[in-house]
């Protein structure tokens, strides 16, 4: 293996589309080299996707083979490169088709059987106001169906996949989502409900008015505006996802602060020890801001920003080492 | 008839393995992955990446009579895709300025109900606790999409600077940002673009 003097350079830069091929090669023989390498590296093009907004990639090895291999048989007279312009002929047949059985899938579904209606997102999201005027928005391959009575002696739905809503709360009719043995009860509210790829779990983001999340073990959680739930369908388990949880608000806005009043200040605010190893730590300036960090991660900045390192005894204690700061 | 080539094995190098099209199977079922994951990262667009990627071979596959290569196969492709991919950018450039106007209505309906403003507060919360350069240095390559080389030029830097403040911020973001990869999950099932 060949030196490689700092990875995370190497990654932001594949990651940005600067490596050159050989950096590129560099960087997948260090993610072959073992598991934890590529776990590594798989954190850090997550944390790219998670800030440019973009969704991770994934593909067919095998389809892909398949589909320039036959190309190949056909292809060996005549050589035509393959470019999407070949394609939209073909695309706009596919869509004329998928639309007509999204309107045919849809209209016999809601009139098969009176009183029962289930609306069904096929390639694309759809926008679906129910009887009672709740607004949900489902998400493609996801459907909701609704039992006979809705608003008038219920107001339970089923829901398969991801959905959003937007209902109008009634105490003597709640509004319930049904999905297996989890189950989701509104108080008012505005919410998003996810499901997984794997079909494991299920995120419920709560933006306006409380709702309820229960399971059939009896265990029973409640969510405020801002705050996420999730619930794993094989351990039939729900648990608070408390990162979106707004209540504690740590503001920290440092500038050109010393050091030493940097960490008091911070060890009172998160209630941890905090000792600085070197009286020449002391006067060090700093200058940062952090809005809800947990204190190991802001620890981690400050130390790693001024040079110095961080040394964890506990979740609860903290030394920093070094003699002297880089300014 | 068969393409000479100095083929790579993990351990050592074999000089003039013949290549034939049953080892460009196997270079494909074992680069693809990485090729595509490389030119995505240039251009930025699955589609086009993959068309890319098996546009290159499908090249090797034509050219075994008249091709010769005397790096290792592996080295080829990078270079290939490398060069293909750059070529796609500019491409590109030019299409790009034509579309900016025709933002469609629907997508922008989407982000307003599905925008996770929370997640979108924690990103920038950390970016802005990074150190100052580290951080203006990350917003100039993500936000504002300068190559390295423009940004050691706008703030009389090295390039090597740059490099090094974008791998810190990144090794500073895993961090910070490493508990809402759990979320990414979920943002991932339904394509938040």
């Amino acid at each position: 293996m060949e030196n490689i003097s700092n990875i995370d350079d190497l990654i932001s830069k594949f990651l940005v589309g600067e490596a050159s091929p050989e950096e590129a090669m560099l960087l997948d023989d260090w993610k072959n080299a073992n598991a934890t390498n590529n776990a590594y590296y798989l954190e850090c093009e997550k944390v790219f996707n998670l800030i440019d907004n973009q969704a991770d990639i994934e593909f067919d090895t095998e389809i892909a083979w398949n589909k320039i291999s036959t190309h190949q048989k056909v292809e060996e007279v005549k050589i035509v490169p393959i470019t999407k312009n070949r394609f939209p002929l073909f695309a706009a047949a596919a869509s004329v088709i998928v639309l007509l059985c999204i309107g045919l899938y849809f209209s016999v579904l809601r009139n098969s059987v009176s009183g029962k209606v289930s609306y069904t997102a096929l390639n694309t999201e759809i926008k679906q106001t129910l009887n009672d005027s709740t607004k949900t928005v489902i998400a493609p391959n996801s459907s909701i169906d609704i039992e006979e009575g809705f608003n008038t002696k219920h107001r339970n739905v089923k829901l398969k996949g991801s959905a959003y809503f937007d209902i109008k709360h009634d105490e003597k009719l709640p509004f319930t989502i049904q999905m297996g043995k989890f189950n989701i009860k509104d108080i008012g509210t505005k919410f998003n409900v996810k499901t997984s790829k794997d079909n494991d779990s299920i995120i419920v983001l709560v933006y306006e008015g409380i709702v309820e999340l229960s399971n059939n073990k009896q265990q029973k959680i409640t969510l405020n505006a801002n705050q996420s739930g999730y619930y794993i369908v094989s351990k039939d388990e729900i648990a608070n996802l408390d990162l979106l949880d707004k209540k504690s608000v740590l503001n920290f806005n440092f500038k050109n602060a010393r050091l030493q009043e940097v960490v008091t200040q911070l060890s009172e605010a998160y209630n941890v020890k905090i000792k600085l190893d070197n009286k020449g730590q002391y006067d060090c300036t700093y200058t940062s801001q952090f809005k809800n960090e947990k204190i190991d991660v802001v620890l981690m900045v400050i130390t790693e920003t001024l040079g110095l390192e961080l040394v964890e005894i506990s979740k609860t204690e903290y030394i920093i080492k070094g003699s002297k700061c880089v300014q | 008839m068969f393409l000479t080539i100095l083929v790579e094995n993990s351990t050592k190098i074999s000089t003039n393995q013949i290549v034939d099209s049953k080892s460009i199977e196997d270079a494909f079922k074992a680069f693809y992955k990485p090729l595509v994951k490389y030119a995505f990262s240039i251009i930025k667009d699955k589609d086009e990446a993959e068309d890319l990627v098996q546009q290159v071979f499908m090249n090797l596959l034509h050219k075994q009579t008249d091709l010769q290569i005397e790096i290792s196969l592996r080295a080829y492709l990078y270079k290939a895709v490398y060069h293909s991919a750059l070529n796609k950018v500019k491409q590109n450039a030019t299409r790009i300025k034509l579309d900016v106007n025709s933002v469609s209505e629907d997508k922008l309906n989407y982000q307003e109900i599905y925008h996770d403003t929370e997640l979108q507060e924690k990103i920038e919360a950390s970016i802005e606790s990074l150190p100052a350069q580290c951080a203006r240095i990350f917003k100039m390559s993500r936000f504002e999409e300068l190559k390295y080389q423009q940004i050691a030029d706008e703030l009389g830097l090295s390039i090597k600077t740059i490099e090094n403040q974008m791998g810190k911020a990144l090794k500073l973001l895993r961090v910070s940002l490493k508990d809402f990869l759990v979320l990414l999950i979920f943002l991932c099932i339904w394509n938040i673009k």
